[in-house]
């Protein structure tokens, strides 16, 4: 057994040597990005497209419909689905993976508007200023443009957005003969009221929870003080500034003052969103979705009952602001047809895609044309006016360590919010954390 | 595997029964092995080799370029890195300690039920599959449910503190009370499994020994301490052998429940081998982290073992 035992040893030792010893050496020559085909040939190709479902009005899926219509304009390029996992964190673990060991599929994959950061450092995404001509990149809003972006060169071509929203109680506004808040200060003051009738128990709820969402939130709040939380190229941290500051000091003042609950602390969207369904709040900040599901006989105890606004922004402040969530198309570099993957990649960020997304799609298009064309306004969703009028904040997600540097923002915000840390005290470390992993020391 | 006689016994009258020539043992073991050989090459393939090749990237400065994964240099900085990180330190603390409450209390209420079931009769059958209800749950569904107890604001176990002190904390978001909610789950599920390893003990003990302590004089308390324990050991000993493996590289539980907070509370090292690893796209240092991990719990069990050798191996 002994020898066996060492044959074993030794022969994995071998094949681990052997391995490693591939990975070192080079690899076959490849086509340099730049000279990549740009226009689609007659050879029938297939483009492996990576993708979750992407929503119709009526809970659908609208691939199958982008599918067809794209194969009217390219009728040699077919475009197989690959299924893409339910949670971003599986996506994004099963596609490193699979791309940094070289795989030539999937050729376009639907990734998170927070990737571009992370995936062009590590070679995951295609550049694509070569392959695109600049002005391609003008249809889209300022803040899309940023986050698709980094460095100057975009990885990313948008398909759809998503933004947060103020969604309220609309009859419990009526009854007690209150006007919808126009500020946050409003808010406060609205909920404490509603709470004293005893018609809620909670006044506004939102994304608490020790996570990308808790990012989210800092990084709208902050915004609405007139700040943000890294200088613009994302290379260092500026979250103690006095926008910052007061950004936090109003969150924590909205759990000390009653009118978050400790709960919302613990909050996911679903989460939120449930404690407004349930009846239990009368405001939530949550994204374009919410407000259907609420409204919804079938999902929501308040159905009827519900309007929205945007997020508004702080008293003798115009500005409102959202962070951006969504999906875009990234093209694999190692991709064995180029030209037919930038092609489908392009036209489903392009205007005939967008047009059908408005007109049967149940989410937000990229395209700033597009949301606010006749088809929208026909449309009749008031996601998309309102979305029209925001300013869009990105998340400073253009650095390959952005999930530390959200986890020092999400980490440091929740404990200040909860009366864990003071605000000046908790910020500074915040700051400090958000520098370590901007340096790529943090682990 | 059979060993070949030596030349005194080839002198010797014909080989005792049992023992087969040396031409027919060689023959037997390359049988043997051509037969095992796809087994083994699957086990080298799934499970040796990635080990030493995590190994490797554990000592290696990993990069991803349009090549795809390189080695650019052999380093030892990846371990120097984990020696300097406070989260390191806080997620090794947090799963020493879940490891060893969990582990502490599932032996305890293990033994207590095992010495329970020993003692019933027909409805011990009944007894042990109601017992391997919460052990036979896939442990991502039990999270989930657990998720839901503890939940801020529909929780049965909010509401249950809320209706006896008026106030309803929030469980998970607080980082002593989501460890300890944490280890409530753990200790839910995996009692049982230790309960049931230590019956297959228990049972094995000649009813002889107990009546000869009763006769002795002995009260039920000396019997347990000085006739049961002793004996149990083995059993005992590959329990916590078993759990403490276990418990030192959870991920499931904690990843659905608190994903490692509120803020690092409850980040296990596992959790944080993955988050570096897959979350960061930190390949050298996600490997430091899966295999120091190893290293300190395996270790712990061969230490474990040296203490408690002749126990592991049933010799009294």
């Amino acid at each position: 057994m002994e020898i066996d035992r060492r044959g074993l040893f030794v022969g994995a030792a071998g094949l681990a040597g052997t391995l490693v010893l591939a990975g070192c050496a080079p690899q076959g020559e490849r086509t340099e990005i730049g000279d990549w085909p740009t226009e689609v040939g007659d050879e029938p190709v297939t483009v492996d497209w990576w993708s979750a479902q992407i929503a119709t009005n009526d809970g659908g899926d609208l691939r199958p419909r982008l599918i067809e219509e794209f194969g009217k304009a390219y009728p040699n390029v077919r475009i197989n689905v690959v299924q893409a996992a339910a949670d971003t964190d599986t996506n994004r673990t099963t596609l490193t993976t699979q791309i940094a060991s070289g795989s030539t599929s999937p050729d376009v994959f639907h990734g998170d508007i927070a990737w571009p950061g992370q995936f062009a450092e590590n070679k995951l995404a295609t550049p694509l200023s070569t392959l695109v001509p600049d002005d391609f990149w003008d249809q889209y809003p300022e803040g899309l443009r940023t986050a698709a972006s980094v460095d100057g060169d975009y990885y990313m071509f948008p398909i759809y957005i998503d933004n947060s929203f103020l969604v309220y109680r609309q009859d419990l506004l009526d009854k007690h003969g209150l006007q919808v808040p126009a500020s946050w200060e409003e808010v406060a003051e609205t909920s404490k009221r509603l709470i004293e009738t005893g018609d809620v128990d909670y006044g506004f709820v939102y994304q608490g929870n020790v996570y990308e969402g808790m990012t989210c939130n800092v990084v709208e709040f902050v915004a609405d003080a007139g700040g943000a939380l890294t200088d613009e190229e994302v290379t260092e941290a500026t979250a103690t500034s006095s926008e910052a500051k007061r950004a936090l000091e109003f969150m924590a003042s909205l759990v000390t003052d009653g009118v978050t609950p400790r709960a919302s602390l613990t909050y996911i969207e679903q989460s939120s969103l449930d404690a407004f369904t349930s009846g239990r709040a009368a405001f939530l900040r949550n994204w374009s979705y919410a407000y259907d599901t609420a409204n919804s006989p079938e999902a929501s105890g308040v159905a009827g009952k519900v309007g929205i606004r945007s997020r508004p922004g702080f008293d003798g402040t115009d500005a409102t602001h959202t962070t951006i969530g969504g999906w875009g198309s990234y093209v694999n570099p190692h991709t064995r047809v180029p030209a037919a993957a930038l092609a489908w990649a392009r036209w489903l960020a392009d205007e005939d895609a967008q047009q059908i997304i408005v007109r049967e799609g149940g989410v937000i298009p990229a395209r700033t044309a597009s949301l606010t064309s006749p088809d929208a306004v026909e449309a009749g969703k008031p996601q998309y006016s309102i979305a029209a009028d925001y300013t869009l904040v990105p998340r400073p997600t253009a650095t390959a360590f952005y999930p530390k540097l959200s986890q020092g923002i999400y980490v440091n915000s929740n404990s200040i919010v909860a009366g864990q840390s003071a605000v000046g005290t908790g910020l500074s470390r915040m700051e400090r954390q958000m520098d370590v992993a901007l340096a790529g020391q943090a682990l | 595997m059979g060993t070949a006689p030596d030349r005194r016994a080839q002198e010797a009258p014909p080989a005792p029964q049992g023992k087969a020539p040396r031409g027919i043992v060689a023959t037997r073991r390359r049988s043997a092995l051509f037969f095992a050989s796809p087994a083994l090459l699957l086990i080298l393939l799934v499970t040796v080799f990635p080990v030493l090749y995590s190994i490797v990237l554990s000592f290696a400065r990993v990069t991803i370029d349009y090549d795809g994964f390189q080695i650019e240099e052999f380093t030892v900085g990846n371990y120097g890195a984990l020696l300097q990180s406070t989260a390191w330190y806080q997620a090794l603390g947090f799963t020493l300690l879940y490891t060893v409450v969990t582990v502490t209390v599932e032996l305890v209420l293990g033994m207590l039920a095992a010495l329970v079931l020993e003692r019933l009769g027909v409805t011990r059958g009944w007894m042990l599959a109601l017992l391997l209800v919460p052990w036979s749950l896939v442990t991502i569904v039990s999270a989930q449910l657990w998720r839901y107890i503890y939940d801020s604001t529909y929780g049965i176990a909010t509401w249950g503190f809320q209706a006896l002190t008026g106030d309803a904390p929030v469980i998970l978001g607080e980082p002593v009370s989501a460890a300890i909610a944490l280890m409530v789950a753990d200790i839910w599920k995996t009692t049982p499994f230790v309960a049931i390893i230590l019956l297959a003990g228990l049972v094995m003990i000649p009813e002889e020994h107990y009546e000869a302590a009763e006769l002795d004089g002995s009260s039920a308390w000396q019997t347990f301490w000085q006739v049961v324990m002793p004996q149990l050991l083995p059993t005992f000993t590959i329990a916590v052998l078993f759990r403490v493996l276990q418990a030192f590289g959870v991920f499931d539980l904690p990843f659905v429940l608190t994903q490692g907070g509120p803020g690092t509370a409850t980040q296990t090292l596992a959790i944080m081998g993955y988050r570096v690893l897959f979350q960061d796209i930190n390949i050298g240092p996600g490997a430091a982290i899966a295999t120091s991990t190893a290293l300190i719990v395996g270790l712990g069990c061969l230490l474990f073992l040296r203490a408690f050798r002749n126990q592991a191996r049933g010799e009294r």
